[in-house]
């Protein structure tokens, strides 16, 4: 008779963070539109849809980490003269943990109509504040384009593109 | 998170004798007994929420335990090659 072990440990641990790509949909008379009506005399204007890349806002993050751990113990021995058994238990133990972080999943809803749904825990409407009030919290296209001399503070929009809304 | 308890017992043998060596069979019965937990939860900005919506953020954790308990067994049978 003899007896048989084994032992296993993993452990796995990972941080990155990814561009999320944004995007603004502005209307023809939208005050942030830089095509809106009316912005020279006579000038229709027209819908437009922004992206932008926020260089002082995080990207989004994820950190996940993964345990293993794994163990088996057995006995095994002859039976009559051609025979064997073996007998074994085993006990494995998996843990992940992911965490992910996204700041700027929200701004284009920030920036654009808000949240139009109804609350889950009362069932009323939801009510977002103002566009100006929301927009105010961070004024997306107001600032700075990047430069070798002046870093970007706030969105950069020196990588945005503005295409005609669909 | 997943945790697994597994007992084997298995008996093996020859039950026949063919000319180029024996037919082995093997009896196996095997006990699981399976525990899985997963969930989630989120938090994120009152004060956000307010103004995205009218409303506090409202947090919507989940949590799926799952146990499973499994008795099977098996036999198999293997010729043996040239000897």
């Amino acid at each position: 008779m003899s007896l048989y072990a084994e032992l296993g440990y993993v452990y796995m641990r990972s941080k990155y963070s990814f561009p999320q790509a944004l995007s603004l949909s502005l209307t023809a008379t939208d005050a942030l539109n830089p095509f809106r009506t009316g912005v020279t005399p006579g000038f229709v204007g027209r819908p437009v849809r922004i992206f932008f890349d926020t260089a002082d806002i995080a990207d989004p993050s994820v950190f996940e980490e993964r345990e293993t751990i794994r163990g088996v113990l057995g006995v095994k021995g002859k039976l009559f003269e051609k025979w064997e058994w073996s007998l074994d238990g085993s006990y494995d133990y998996n843990h992940t943990y992911t965490s992910s972080n996204n700041t700027v999943n929200l701004l284009p809803s920030l920036l654009g109509a808000g949240f139009t749904g109804t609350d889950a825990v009362t069932g009323q409407p939801q009510v977002p504040a103002p566009q100006t009030t929301r927009r105010a919290v961070y004024p997306v296209l107001a600032i700075t384009a990047s430069s070798p001399s002046r870093p970007p503070t706030r969105t950069n929009i020196g990588t945005a593109t503005v295409t005609p809304a669909p | 998170m997943t945790t697994n308890y597994i007992g084997i017992g298995r008996v093996t043998g020859p039950v026949y004798e063919l000319p180029a060596g024996p037919l082995t069979t093997s009896v196996l019965g095997n006990y699981t007994v399976f525990d899985r937990t997963s969930g989630q939860n989120f938090a994120n900005s009152d004060d956000l929420y307010l103004l995205l919506s009218g409303f506090p953020y409202r947090n919507t954790p989940s949590s799926n335990p799952n146990h499973r308990d499994t008795l099977s067994g098996r036999n198999g049978g293997r010729g043996a090659g040239v000897q």
